[in-house]
């Protein structure tokens, strides 16, 4: 199976103060298209540090990071943010929504960079908002729905554009373990269902087992690799 | 446009600091319009000034100079023509009742064209050795029609007879001079003269001098001083441009409004500046969002400068707006006794004016905040660190 993410000998390291602190030792990593991955570890470990470097919002000091064929370290910053727009959808723990906007407005966010429409950009978002099962919520601001529901808001921004790979850091640790089921379960079908390539960040064993595989991470190495049932 | 949802909503996310600073850019900019109005309308009277007029007084009597000055002055080199007038002032029933009639000699006429008086007016004041053509405003103030008497008491002004009642026919209404806002009442020169004292006759308060080469009048005001500064009746010349400049004048009334105006800005600019700074320090967590879900540098931007440029746009309109509508109402607050000062035209370039500052106050205020987002590190700001 092609790969959706080559990470080929991956250096990054960070300052903090006067020492520099390496994150990633010359990392190899591999995820075929339309994998649902876990990515594990404590806290330093280096997961969130690959989450960002596949969603192309930080540089590695070395190596390449291909994603869905593109080498990252080759594109500007502008490049960069026009490449998220069409190929990554993010989803954060804290859901990160605009308070001020309604449901659908958030959703409609990285629409607005394209060249669509007002009217296709509504279709779009109501397709979006019916897949996390909140089109009664459209007009919801974020104050006004329960965690569970922003979230389903934050993955309906995510996919909203349609891009391949959805990257998800802790997308579960705001939220109670029913709610956080639902969602696992609702990312569990956008891979299966709508063939998106998924890589969640999260320190929760039960929330790893929602995933076909799971990387073990410490001190910027992989120590362990398991596929889930 | 499609972004105006978000530059809304960012906007509204702290309602009283909205309103807030629109009120205070709403205020700046009234003080805005009404001054760059002021100097429109005082840049309008000076570009109406006629290039080859000159006028020459007395330097240091208030009893005027000696008609015969006249010929003197007219017959130095670069003199085209030169005519004269005199003033009485006084009242009408009540002292309170300020009256002041100026009269004219034959030639003023030939040297004034621009003023709004017919030919039939022009000779009717030569030919009416008692009447006086009066403008609109001051029909309107005292109630006057032509062949109405009007009469004024001059206690500086006597008569050969000792009599300080001046009782004038109103000849006909003639238009207004956009810059004797108090109008006028004009009479002929001799009539006043001749029924003066023997001691004070022949004598005019100011002389009216055009120079056959305008780019030379103010050598010509020179020259006129130059030549009586050793005489018995030493004299002070002013071109007409100088004299209608409103920066001439000890108090520069234009410099004095254009640095309100830009103290206005300032204000507005730094009011404007902190708000920005403030909610996008506010929001740097949301504007990492907008970064990672594809927006630009340039595209964070540009939300951040519409986010200042919103109110300070709606601010501009509405104080101009004021401005206009205080321009319009400043008029009917004065009444016709006390005349009507030079007051703000609010012209297309006001708005103009207008437009641009607020653009470059809501560009110069967005400039930092603007900045801030362009070097700002995704990862680190999405962690909260």
């Amino acid at each position: 199976m092609a790969s959706a993410v080559s990470l080929k000998h991956v250096i990054k390291s960070y300052r903090r103060g006067r020492e520099k602190v390496e994150v990633l030792h010359a990392l190899d990593l591999e995820i075929p298209q339309g994998e649902f991955l876990a990515l594990m570890g404590p806290s330093g470990s280096g997961k969130t540090t690959i989450l960002n470097l596949i969603g192309g919002l930080d540089r590695a000091d070395s190596g390449e990071v291909i994603v869905s064929g593109q080498n990252l370290q080759c594109l500007s910053g502008g490049q960069l943010a026009k490449w998220r727009t069409h190929n990554v959808g993010f989803i954060f723990q804290f859901y990160n929504l605009m308070p001020m906007l309604s449901a659908a407005a958030n959703v409609e966010l990285p629409l607005l960079l394209t060249n669509l429409s007002k009217a296709e950009r509504k279709k779009h978002v109501a397709v979006a908002l019916e897949m996390v099962g909140l089109s009664d919520r459209e007009a919801h601001k974020p104050g006004e729905m329960s965690g569970g529901q922003q979230q389903r808001v934050g993955i309906a921004r995510a996919i909203v554009a349609d891009p391949t790979l959805l990257l998800c850091d802790e997308p579960t640790g705001d939220l109670d373990r029913k709610t956080a089921d639902e969602i696992l379960a609702l990312l569990q079908e956008l891979n299966r269902h709508h063939n998106k390539t998924i890589v969640m960040v999260t320190h929760d064993p039960r929330a790893a087992d929602h995933a076909a595989r799971q990387l073990h991470f410490d001190k910027g190495q992989l120590t362990d690799a398991r596929a889930t049932a | 446009m499609k972004y105006l949802p978000l530059i809304w909503s960012a906007i509204m996310r702290s309602p009283a600091r909205a309103i807030l600073t629109l009120l205070s850019v709403m205020v700046a900019f009234t003080l805005f319009g009404l001054t760059i109005g002021m100097n429109a309308s005082f840049d309008a009277i000076e570009k109406n000034a006629h290039a080859d007029r000159l006028y020459t007084y007395p330097r240091f009597s208030n009893n005027g100079l000696p008609v015969a000055v006249a010929g003197e002055i007219g017959k130095l080199p670069g003199v085209a023509q030169v005519a004269y007038e005199t003033f009485l002032t006084g009242y009408n029933q009540d002292p309170k009742n300020f009256v002041f009639v100026t009269f004219l000699n034959s030639d003023v006429r030939k040297l004034m064209p621009d003023w709004p008086l017919t030919p039939v007016q022009w000779d009717k004041i030569a030919q009416n050795r008692t009447g006086v053509v009066i403008s609109r405003v001051q029909a309107q103030r005292w109630k006057l029609k032509p062949g109405d008497n009007f009469t004024v008491v001059a206690p500086l002004f006597a008569k050969a007879d000792g009599g300080k009642s001046w009782t004038f026919q109103v000849l006909d209404v003639a238009g207004d001079v956009p810059y004797m806002s108090d109008g006028y009442m004009m009479g002929n020169f001799d009539y006043f003269d001749k029924s003066r004292p023997a001691a004070q006759q022949g004598r005019a308060v100011q002389y009216l001098v055009q120079a056959s080469d305008p780019t030379r009048t103010a050598d010509i005001a020179q020259l006129i001083d130059t030549s009586f500064a050793n005489s018995a009746t030493p004299t002070q010349s002013v071109t007409e441009k100088a004299a209608f400049d409103s920066g001439n004048s000890s108090l520069d009334i234009a410099t004095v409004g254009r640095d309100i105006a830009l103290a206005g800005m300032f204000m507005v600019l730094f009011l404007t500046a902190n708000g920005i700074a403030e909610s996008v320090r506010d929001r740097f967590g949301e504007f990492a969002v907008l970064k990672t879900l594809g927006y630009s540098d340039t595209t964070v931007m540009a939300l951040v400068f519409w986010e200042a440029a919103l109110p300070c746009m709606i601010g501009a309109l509405l104080g101009v707006g004021l401005a206009s509508g205080i321009s319009a109402i400043l008029p009917k607050l004065f009444s016709p006794d006390e005349g009507t000062p030079t007051l703000p035209t609010m012209t297309a370039l006001v708005f103009v004016w207008a437009g641009l500052s607020a653009a470059f106050v809501a560009l110069a205020s967005s400039v930092l905040p603007a900045l801030w987002l362009k070097r700002m590190d995704i990862a680190t700001a999405l962690s909260g660190r």
